[in-house]
């Protein structure tokens, strides 16, 4: 029992957002060297400010409706960073799959996981498909966009900038291609403020975080029996590149294991970063048969999602 | 097999809250969110209102339920609502693990509408089916602290209200139903027997539930006083030409969590209760098209705090 991703697509938009003008827009110059050089970011993918998230995701379907029908989609899951993204009865999902013949597909959200949201969107789709034997396809929808947020919003101090994108995928049952082997979540919860998270505990935060990251993927390796050498890609989170230079540098990966290339040029992008990197792999045509990865996302209030999937 | 079963459930309507922190920031932020919609927010809204948030009314529930119950740990903690929360960028499901000192799982189902109990329910079964999880809380949740006028919300008189709901996954009654010997209130709580969610309804609400309602009765000897019919005004008005069981109207002001609310006021109105064997409930989305039911033994009266 599980599936197998048979489809993906990304909407990343072409306006960017340089580390300068994010930090310079907020009285935050003095830090540009150290996102540019440590943390090795140097801009995000951002929307033009009148564009709506349901126009967001909506990009990112059509895509996806060019690479595949989406008739068969028998429920849609959708994972979100923002617990708040539209006003009140706007509607989005509605919206989005009416758009797409999908409106009387059943649908919910999953969020408060931050950006490893999509992380337990996998898990329940898994429940879906293990529950429902008429569920062959599950459409998982993520996106979140900063555009109509104060500047802010982008930001998290000595830690990550974030852009706006979204991300189709579809769930199949039969599917034999990138199936999924193994989840795993941890929460901790001792940093539930987020976004509002104590000076005090951002520090504490910082120094367990790269341990935790480690643990989290062994762990998973454990589940699914299976090693190191086993792994032939960690498809990273997009917050920044000294995360994964740290992460090889204290674990047992190599560099040549973990797909990194994109993040100075994406940065962040909530919940999809795993997602986007994984179409961006997909497409190179450098997955072989047999190969098996691992998506990794990490979400502000100490959430780490970890998936393995065999090409 | 495996089912949940209610253990206790935690009902409250909440009056005013806390002030909110950052007021001015909460309001830009939402100007800029509604400004991109094309909407406006009215300027003080959210300073008039009663400015509950989730985190808040989470907790009070939790502490009403400690008085009754001792909840050592849970392996999941579920939030569930139709309003959104008042404050965003706030995991509500970690701040309550964490604040109790509980190990578990969490997540925020989103995106429901009215459907939210009947979604929170229909993945909890799951979870439970598949041994995932022992001890679940549930958390139904509305506040209505909205950065606009909502004209619904005004006319329904919409209340702040929470419904918290102590579950339990125990192993399913081999007997079959119908084999069962007839009997009246459970005493061992509520047992989620029955889940079912007709899609593409579109006006044949009517149709659909009596044919629903039909499959059950059928095997589980439904009589007109052994059943409960627990839902909206216009969907049990649906009802009424095809049967002759007991109807329960749920109100307007409590949304999500409206059929807690509503069996509730019915027990403490002692309209005769103990006759009932098993309590249906049942919910149209407001698009018109899905169909949710959920049918439980009927144990209520021994649960709700």
């Amino acid at each position: 029992m599980g599936f197998g991703i048979s489809s993906i697509a990304t909407y990343v938009p072409h306006r960017s957002q340089t580390v300068e003008d994010i930090l310079g827009q907020l009285d935050e110059t003095r830090h540009i060297n150290f996102f540019k050089r440590i943390l090795e970011l140097h801009q995000v993918p951002v929307l033009s400010p009148d564009q709506t998230l349901d126009e967001t995701i909506g990009f990112a379907l059509k895509a996806l409706s060019h690479k595949t029908s989406l008739e068969h989609i028998d429920a849609v899951l959708y994972a979100h960073t923002l617990t708040i993204q539209t006003p009140f009865r706007y509607g989005l999902l509605d919206k989005i799959l009416t758009r797409f013949g999908l409106q009387n597909r059943p649908y919910f959200g999953i969020t408060q996981l931050n950006c490893a949201s999509a992380f337990a969107a996998l898990e329940h789709a898994l429940d879906l498909f293990q529950r429902y034997e008429h569920i062959e396809n599950i459409l998982l929808l993520s996106a979140d966009q900063a555009n109509h947020l104060p500047l802010y919003f982008r930001y998290i101090p000595k830690t990550t900038i974030m852009g706006d994108t979204a991300a189709a995928v579809i769930l199949s049952r039969e599917h034999r291609q990138n199936r999924l082997i193994e989840t795993h979540i941890i929460r901790d919860t001792r940093f539930y403020r987020g976004y509002y998270e104590t000076e005090e505990n951002q520090e504490i935060f910082r120094q367990i975080y790269i341990d935790q990251l480690i643990t989290g993927v062994l762990t998973l390796l454990e589940k699914a029996g299976y090693g190191v050498d086993d792994v032939a890609y960690v498809i990273p989170h997009n917050v920044n590149l000294y995360t994964w230079k740290k992460f090889i540098k204290k674990s047992e990966f190599r560099e040549e294991q973990v797909y990194f290339k994109h993040i100075p040029s994406l940065g962040h992008t909530y919940a999809t970063d795993a997602q986007i990197n994984l179409a961006r792999l997909i497409e190179e045509g450098v997955l072989k048969r047999g190969d098996r990865y691992i998506l990794i996302g990490v979400g502000l209030g100490g959430f780490y999602g970890f998936a393995m999937f065999e090409h | 097999m495996k089912q949940l079963c209610i253990e206790k459930i935690v009902l409250q309507t909440f009056g005013q809250g806390q002030p909110v922190s950052q007021l001015d920031r909460l309001n830009v932020f939402h100007q800029e969110l509604f400004s991109r919609f094309n909407q406006t927010i009215h300027p003080t809204a959210i300073q008039e209102g009663k400015q509950n948030t989730y985190a808040a009314m989470g907790q009070v529930l939790i502490d009403r339920l400690n008085d009754v119950y001792t909840i050592h740990d849970i392996d999941l903690l579920v939030l569930t609502y139709q309003l959104p929360d008042l404050t965003p960028m706030v995991s509500t499901v970690s701040r309550l693990l964490y604040h109790n000192g509980w190990s578990g799982q969490g997540f925020a189902l989103s995106n429901t509408g009215i459907d939210a109990p009947y979604v929170a329910f229909d993945v909890l079964r799951n979870y439970a089916s598949q041994g995932l999880c022992e001890h679940v809380l549930l958390f139904i949740l509305e506040q209505t602290t909205l950065p606009m006028i909502d004209p619904d919300i005004s006319r329904r008189g919409v209340r702040d209200a929470g419904v918290l709901l102590k579950l339990k996954v125990v192993e399913a009654d081999t007997a079959p139903p119908t084999d069962a010997p007839a009997r009246t209130l459970n005493h061992h709580g509520p047992r989620l027997l029955h889940m079912s969610h007709v899609a593409r309804i579109e006006n044949e609400s009517g149709i659909h539930l009596v044919n629903q309602l039909n499959l059950l009765a059928e095997e589980y000897t439904f009589t007109r006083h052994n059943v409960l019919l627990v839902g909206k005004k216009k969907l049990l008005d649906l009802l009424r030409p095809y049967v002759d069981y007991r109807l329960l109207e749920t109100a307007d002001a409590h949304m999500a969590p409206g059929s807690f609310f509503a069996l509730d006021s019915f027990i403490k109105q002692k309209r005769g209760i103990e006759e009932i064997e098993y309590v249906w409930m049942i919910d149209v989305d407001e698009r018109n098209r899905c169909l949710y039911t959920m049918l439980f033994t009927n144990g209520f009266p021994f649960v709700i705090v």
